[in-house]
Parts: structure tokens; C-alpha cells; sequence
């Protein structure tokens, strides 16, 4: 069970101390239990890792995260081969029906759109504009064909930021809101890998540069909880967000222990990430006859987030 | 169900009189640092944990690769009872960083 998410920012040195990492920082030395540890994230161009460690991670099955020189995530590290039987996932994998993935991209998509306008009206309480989402949501076609996804998030984004953003521009919203999907996609993508698929044949993103199709796929619904998480902080400081500076990042890997309300419980976004993709494999899965049965994915309050 | 975060204290005794004894010692040593338990004095280690259940494993997993002989003694309280521990005397270079039980840590 992993409960643990370690921010590593300059520190010296990591290595392995009997299935421990030990973390040196100037004076001081650290040891934390990598069966306690989730996500590692590696900040600051100066620190030394061992190869042992890297082993070490993918066996308990932990994510190390790099950032590059601008603080925002650039690589992965995620535990391949750990699952017993990865051959025959992602087999079931590529069996996948057309059918069934459109349908579950179509429930995806609407749960993505319904926190959005939830998210929207929390922030900015323009009814006109809840409604012209909430009236999308009706619209969602199987495979989301008619793109409501992307008329959503123009209202969505304009609404909130103003007429003149775009996800595109450089500004610290875009960059805190790179910074938490690409913390949420690495979390993803080791549930991913922990059920034995592999996270690059996806159910809607097919693009052939992109190695992790199926965990954007998922990540979807996960993006309105982060948006929210991201505009809380922007509105609650003091001073004004000027860079990402080491405040705002750990603000933004805490999102890893943020509360949801999922399956009629508030839990851990970890957790219901791991609850969440599990759900949909059981979904997709071709032997297994429950296609009539709804996907439980209510993401729906976003507690603790306060105007 | 509420998030208490505890702490195992594990406290023992073992005979190093012997070359066998020392080995088994150095074992169980071994086995606790590696299941996450840090060393807090000589023959007092600790283990932070997110609440009780998580707890409970390492009761079982003790028993189950302790020494025959000797005094293992085995504790759980709670965060803020650990937090109220207090220091009389304090060895600056003995004095190691021990974390606290948030789910986030920065270093």
C-alpha cells in the first residue's frame, strides 16, 4: 500500500538502504520505505541517483517523475513487466470492441463535462454558461463524434480565464495546470502498468507520438478536479503567482492526497485513480459480461475546495 | 473512517552472547529496517504508519521472523502522543531527522 509521495528538490544524493531510499540533503539524511512510496518526483538539475534505486523503484512498483530546467515534468520512469501476466492484458487489450470503447469514451467525456460546468459555476456562478454546458452533456455522442469535448472546454476555459486565454500561452495558469496533469498522467499511468496493460493503445487518443494514449484516456475525467485545485490556489494567495516556485509545487503534487467524492465516499485521488481505471478495464474486458452495467464514476463534489 | 496516522514502537532484548545469537540478532536487525522501521535509540525502533490496520500487519509479520530467544516488545500509539515525547538530554550528532506521517514529503 503506498501512502507516501516524496518531493526531492536539489537534494544530493539517492540511494538504497535495505529496501529503504535514504535521501541525502546537505547535512541531513533521510529514510523513507519505498513499500511506503508512490510517486518520487526529481526536482533540481544536481541530484544523483543510483542504478540500484531504479531497480529498487520498479520492483515496489514506484513512479519517478524528472523536471526539466523550468521545474515542469518532462520524464517518466514506470515499472514495466511487474504484473505476472502482461502478455495475456494486453491481448485482452487489443481485443478491446470498437463499440465498447466509444461508449466508454462517450460516459468519460460526460463525466469530464458535467465537473467541468460544476467546477464553472463553483468558480464564476454564470448560470447562462452552466447551462450551455450542462445542455452538452445530453449531446455526447458515442465516441463523442459531434466533439462536444472541445466546444465544452472553449466555453469552459473562456469562461473562467477570460476571452484572451488559450491552453497554448505561456502564463502560470497554463504552467501550474501542465504541472498537476502531468503529476495525475504519471499516477495514471502506474495503475496502468500495475493491471498489466500498457498505457499506449488508448480507447480515443490514437496519435502515434504519444506513448501514453490510454493514460490521457483516463485523465480526462481527472482534469476538472486539478483545474479547480489549480484556480483555488490562484485565488486564495496572497501575493500574486508570479513563477512556479517551490510553494506552488508541492501545493501542486499534494493534489495526490486532495479528497473526492467517489463511489459515495470521500477518497483519496490516488486511491480513486487506482479504483477508477480498474473500473474501466472490468469494462472493457471482453470476457467479462457486464456491459450493461453503469460505470460508477462520480467525481462529482469537489470538497474542500472553497470560494 | 477517519485518517489516524500511528506509530509501531518496537523495543527488544537479545542475547549476543554467542556467535549463533549475534547472527540471529543481526537478522532480525535487518528485517526491521528493511520493513521501514528506523532506529530511534539502541534496541528502540519505530515505524510510521497512515492508521491502525496498516499497523496490525507488522504485529503479524514480527512474530513471524522474531528470534527464539530473547524480549521483543511491540507498542502503538498515536501521532500526537509522539509529537508530545520530549527530549532531557540530546546527543546533536546522535540526533536523526525522523519524518513526520504526511502523505506529502519534501526534502
Amino acid at each position: 500500500m503506498s501512502w507516501r509521495n516524496v518531493m526531492v528538490d536539489d537534494g544530493d544524493h539517492l540511494k538504497v538502504y535495505l529496501d529503504n531510499v535514504e535521501i541525502h540533503k546537505g547535512e541531513n539524511k533521510y529514510v523513507i520505505p519505498l513499500s511506503d512510496i508512490g510517486v518520487i518526483v526529481l526536482d533540481g538539475m544536481t541530484t544523483s541517483i543510483t542504478t540500484r534505486l531504479l531497480a529498487a523503484c520498479s520492483s515496489y512498483n514506484v513512479v519517478l517523475v524528472t523536471c526539466d530546467k523550468k521545474h515542469i515534468p518532462c520524464g517518466m520512469y514506470i515499472p514495466f513487466n511487474q504484473h505476472s501476466r502482461t502478455v495475456k492484458m494486453v491481448r485482452k487489450q487489443v481485443q478491446w470492441g470498437e463499440n465498447v470503447k466509444d461508449k466508454l469514451w462517450q460516459k468519460i467525456i460526460k463525466y469530464k463535462i458535467y465537473n467541468q460546468s460544476e467546477v464553472l459555476y463553483l468558480f464564476t456562478r454564470n448560470e447562462e454558461k452552466y447551462i450551455q454546458l450542462q445542455n452538452y452533456i445530453t449531446d455526447v455522442l458515442p465516441g463523442d463524434t459531434s466533439n462536444r469535448e472541445g466546444h465544452a472546454a472553449k466555453v469552459y476555459f473562456n469562461t473562467i480565464f477570460g476571452n484572451d486565454f488559450s491552453r497554448g500561452i505561456d502564463c502560470i495558469e497554463n504552467a501550474m495546470l501542465n504541472y498537476g496533469y502531468a503529476i495525475i498522467r504519471a499516477y495514471i499511468t502506474r495503475a496502468i502498468v500495475s493491471y498489466g496493460y500498457n498505457p499506449c493503445l488508448g480507447i480515443f487518443h490514437k496519435s502515434e507520438y504519444n506513448s501514453f494514449c490510454l493514460a490521457d484516456d483516463f485523465l480526462e475525467i481527472f482534469r476538472p478536479v486539478i483545474d479547480a485545485y489549480v484556480i483555488n490556489y490562484l485565488l486564495e494567495s496572497e501575493e500574486e503567482v508570479k513563477f512556479l516556485s517551490q510553494e506552488v509545487r508541492a501545493y501542486l503534487i499534494g493534489i495526490l492526497s486532495f479528497r473526492v467524492r467517489f463511489d459515495n465516499q470521500y477518497q483519496k485521488i490516488s486511491t480513486v485513480i487506482d479504483k477508477f481505471v480498474l473500473q474501466c478495464f472490468d469494462y472493457l474486458d471482453p470476457e467479462k459480461d457486464n456491459k450493461n452495467q453503469i460505470l460508477n464514476i462520480k467525481i462529482k463534489t469537489l470538497e474542500g475546495i472553497k470560494k | 473512517m477517519r485518517y489516524v496516522a500511528v506509530r509501531v514502537i518496537c523495543i527488544f532484548d537479545l542475547p549476543t552472547t554467542t556467535d549463533h545469537e549475534r547472527r540471529a540478532y543481526r537478522r532480525f536487525r535487518k528485517f526491521l529496517i528493511e520493513n521501514g522501521f528506523e532506529m530511534l535509540q539502541y534496541s528502540v525502533y519505530i515505524r510510521t504508519c497512515p492508521n491502525r490496520s496498516f499497523a496490525n500487519k507488522f504485529y503479524y509479520r514480527i512474530k513471524q521472523n522474531a528470534p527464539q530467544k530473547g524480549d521483543i516488545q511491540l507498542l502503538t500509539i498515536t501521532e500526537k502522543q509522539f509529537e508530545d515525547m520530549v527530549h532531557i538530554v540530546c546527543d546533536a550528532k546522535k540526533k536523526q531527522k525522523i519524518l513526520g506521517s504526511e502523505n506529502l514529503v519534501i526534502i
